[in-house]
């Protein structure tokens, strides 16, 4: 038997995987072969090494991630992957992460204050921004407050809120309420924290404190009454900054600001921190102490009281009249952006459709339910914190709720404002604590476009670019402000499935503009630039060049291929003498042949240009 | 093997049976997807796949086969990713590329060296890799399935839906390239 029958199945015999017969055959013949068991055993030496290749198991987030995605794809989906959505206005992607229950806002119910004043959060207003931050207007009302100082706490506030922009507004009573004091407590149950409040107030009565466990990194535990600790103090960061004071007794994390509006540039960076060593007092009065480094875990009795396990404004208030007080608490916050992603399908026509979503990503901290959602699209410029979003966002009042969306109507409504487009959601909706939520912003058929082909010989790819354009006018189905963002091109195939055909950035773009979308490079058109003559100009005679371009077009239709040429030599003046196809000069350097090539076929461009000192 | 019994469960929307899926298949799934689309790309790819699964199970047509229907799926998320990568030539969009197997192997050659395979620590393993990787796609794509997934070949016949013969010799002609590539390994 010839080795071409049998060279196949050489690896299957070494996988054990032919018929006895079949075994037989092989293993016959390569008893008799040289050749074929020479190969075979240069294909097993390659899989041993392929074999050893280490092995790397799948991240172990990947599984909470894929049940979310089929959880969203349960809510809500039509036709959606990636992207593919079709239903006006529907939240199709909500990715929760980890919502910690100690971070959720709890905000819709009273919170009670000191001296009685409970606090009611009425909504949330979110303008977000391309770059990392939004805008909250958190409206509260404080029911019962007395006249004179009062102190309230208010949570639900992000952990990422930049406490220099906090800005408050009485409804009822603006001229008769103000802010006295403001404290910005981060004092979250770390580890040093908790052990703080387990500090005996009084280190000679110890029969007061409570008790805790040390559990060693052996196993071995050991009981006592807290006697100190130690760990990295974050204060020292904030100790000489301007305008800041600090106050007694707030270890860990409390920043605060004298007055309303302070200008501090800082900013606050909460950590929790771990203890380096603690000291325990046993019963016998002994001091035990246990380096940080051997402590597998603390046990404690129960939680201390007065911890904060979420961030929290702590005011001291003013106010002139007791009772209903309706506010507005405005701040920034960072950890919130979006973006939009659009999506453009085509088929063999010369219409597409274009679908338009907007992401917005919620990594502030907190929670803001039944938000109303605005978004700013444009870059706005960021001066020293705390200064300019007053003056950019427009200060709209709260209102009620807003009537639910009418099915077709579009999810955003977008209004010029300022040198920004603000985009308005017309519902509210909830923006959680880590997720990433999906909203249409357009969904337009029928607009018209072209696929253009250009080549540059400065581009240096050297190959054909092609880009789909489209006029953003309202006779063509848009005429309404892109924010920037990302495209991707879906093109229709045989079978009616969208396939992916490339993608770029589009950047803010105004309506009655054209759109220009880099999709890639030509496959099938293939160009061959060269130089066939070349002098440099001289004194007593000019410099000549003569170039060929060869473009050959292996489509089934005719195309034109914009061809930019640099005409420029070191500042020489250079002048066209000859060209086989006509020209525009596109700007003072460039020339723009419009070459057309019929389908299957090569045009030669050819042109001389002469350059003179 | 995929236990046909999970994809009817998964079609009618069960979560325990596609959490069951996935903790059976994950590790077999991430590294053809590693191996076929690179570690940066895998972890979008393996989501995609399972939620397909999720999506399409109810359009499973014969039950033993549960194994390749999967492993098809993984194949075309792997391959639609290849279209995705900007960088690359693109195929003309007027052609119908389904069969486009020979342009598509054209259009993907050695990535390179990213940071993750400059991080190898062992030089062996990121040569065997880029060895791996300049194979043309269907060739590797038979020795992924086969090494990583220790999948027969009339499995992988199957998957990629042609005859048992071309599998083997795919097999073997990307084996003795590999071989070729690795001589100065050894």
């Amino acid at each position: 038997m010839s080795c071409d029958n049998i060279r196949d199945d050489l690896l299957p015999l070494f996988y054990g995987e032919l018929s006895d017969n079949r075994s037989g055959e092989v293993e016959n013949h390569l008893a008799g072969c040289e050749t074929c068991r020479e190969e075979l055993e240069s294909m097993k030496n390659a899989l041993e090494l392929v074999r050893k290749l280490p092995k790397e198991s799948a991240p172990a987030a990947a599984k909470g991630r894929a049940i979310s995605a089929i959880r969203r794809e349960a809510g809500g989906r039509r036709g959606l992957f990636l992207g593919f959505a079709s239903a006006a206005g529907i939240i199709i992607a909500v990715v929760t992460v980890f919502v910690l229950s100690l971070m959720g806002p709890g905000p819709l119910k009273p919170i009670t204050a000191m001296g009685a004043t409970s606090i009611v959060q009425r909504g949330y207003s979110v303008t977000v921004f391309n770059q990392n931050l939004a805008m909250i207007k958190d409206r509260r009302d404080f029911v019962n407050m007395r006249s004179g100082v009062t102190t309230v706490e208010l949570t639900g506030i992000p952990a990422r809120i930049l406490p220099d922009s906090i800005s408050f507004k009485d409804l009822d009573d603006p001229e008769g309420t103000s802010v006295l004091e403001q404290n910005y407590e981060f004092d979250l149950a770390g580890a040093t924290a908790i052990l703080d409040k387990y500090k005996p107030s009084d280190p000679e009565n110890l029969e007061s404190a409570k008790k805790i466990t040390i559990v060693r990194k052996d196993g071995s535990e050991i009981t006592g009454v807290l006697f100190y600790h130690a760990g990295f103090d974050t204060w020292s960061r904030w100790q000489n900054l301007p305008g800041l004071k600090q106050q007694g007794g707030g270890d860990y994390g409390v920043m605060e600001q004298q007055l309303w509006g302070g200008q501090q540039s800082g900013r606050w960076y909460p950590r929790t921190v771990e203890p380096k060593v603690v000291g325990l007092r046993m019963e016998d009065g002994s001091i035990e102490q246990i380096r940080g480094q051997e402590i597998k875990a603390v046990r404690l009795g129960e939680m201390p009281e007065n911890l904060r396990t979420r961030p929290t404004l702590v005011w001291q208030l003013q106010a002139s009249k007791s009772g209903l007080h309706q506010s507005e608490v405005s701040y920034l916050t960072e950890g919130m952006s979006w973006r939009c992603d659009y999506r453009l399908t085509f088929d063999n026509s010369n219409k597409l459709s274009m679908g338009g979503w907007v992401t917005v990503n919620n990594y502030s901290g907190v929670t803001f339910p039944d938000a109303k959602v605005k978004l700013i699209a444009g870059d706005v410029h960021m001066v020293p914190r705390g200064v300019p979003v007053d003056m950019l966002v427009e200060r709209a009042p709260f209102e009620g709720n807003a009537a639910p969306a009418m099915a077709r109507k579009p999810a955003f409504k977008e209004k010029s404002f300022a040198e920004y487009h603000l985009y308005t959601l017309q519902r509210k909706t909830t923006l959680s604590d880590n997720e990433v939520k999906q909203i249409e912003l357009i969904n337009k058929d029928g607009i018209k476009w072209e696929k253009k082909y250009e080549y540059c010989s400065q581009v240096r790819s050297g190959r054909v670019q092609v880009f789909a354009t489209f006029k953003n006018f309202e006779n063509n189905n848009l005429g309404m402000p892109l924010p920037k963002g990302r495209i991707r091109f879906y093109g229709i195939d045989h079978t009616g499935e969208p396939e992916f055909a490339g993608e770029d950035n589009i950047d803010h773009t105004p309506k009655d503009e054209e759109v220009k979308v880099r999709m890639g490079y030509s496959f099938d058109i293939v160009i061959e630039r060269k130089i066939m003559k070349e002098s440099r100009p001289r004194s007593n005679r000019p410099g000549e060049q003569e170039i060929e371009i060869k473009i050959r077009n292996h489509n089934d239709t005719d195309v034109t291929v914009d061809v930019f040429e640099p005409w420029h030599w070191g500042g020489h003046n250079g002048k066209v003498t000859e060209s086989t196809h006509e020209f525009t000069k596109e700007a003072s350097r460039m020339l723009l042949f419009k070459i057309k090539i019929k389908a299957d076929s090569e045009t030669i461009l050819r042109y001389n240009v002469q350059y003179t000192r | 093997v995929v236990d046909p019994d999970l994809i009817t469960r998964i079609a009618r929307k069960e979560e325990s049976a596609f959490a069951e899926l996935f903790d059976a298949t994950r590790e077999r799934i991430w590294s053809y997807l590693t191996h076929m689309a690179g570690r940066d790309q895998a972890e979008d790819l393996m989501q995609e796949v399972f939620v397909k699964v999720w999506r399409f199970a109810g359009t499973m047509k014969n039950p033993d086969d549960a194994t390749a229907w999967m492993f098809s799926i993984a194949r075309n998320t792997a391959k639609s990713h290849f279209r995705k990568r900007s960088s690359r030539p693109m195929a003309s969009l007027n052609r119908e590329r389904e069969n486009g197997d020979g342009a598509l192997v054209d259009v993907i050659t050695a990535t390179g060296d990213g940071p993750a395979e400059t991080a190898e620590s062992s030089e062996t393993a990121g040569r065997v890799r880029a060895a791996l990787e300049e194979l043309p796609i269907e060739q590797r794509e038979v020795i992924v399935m086969k090494e990583f997934q220790g999948l027969k070949f009339d499995e992988i016949a199957r998957i990629l839906d042609c005859p048992l013969g071309t599998v083997k010799s795919r097999m073997r002609y990307g084996t003795i390239k590999l071989a070729a590539l690795l001589q100065e390994v050894r």
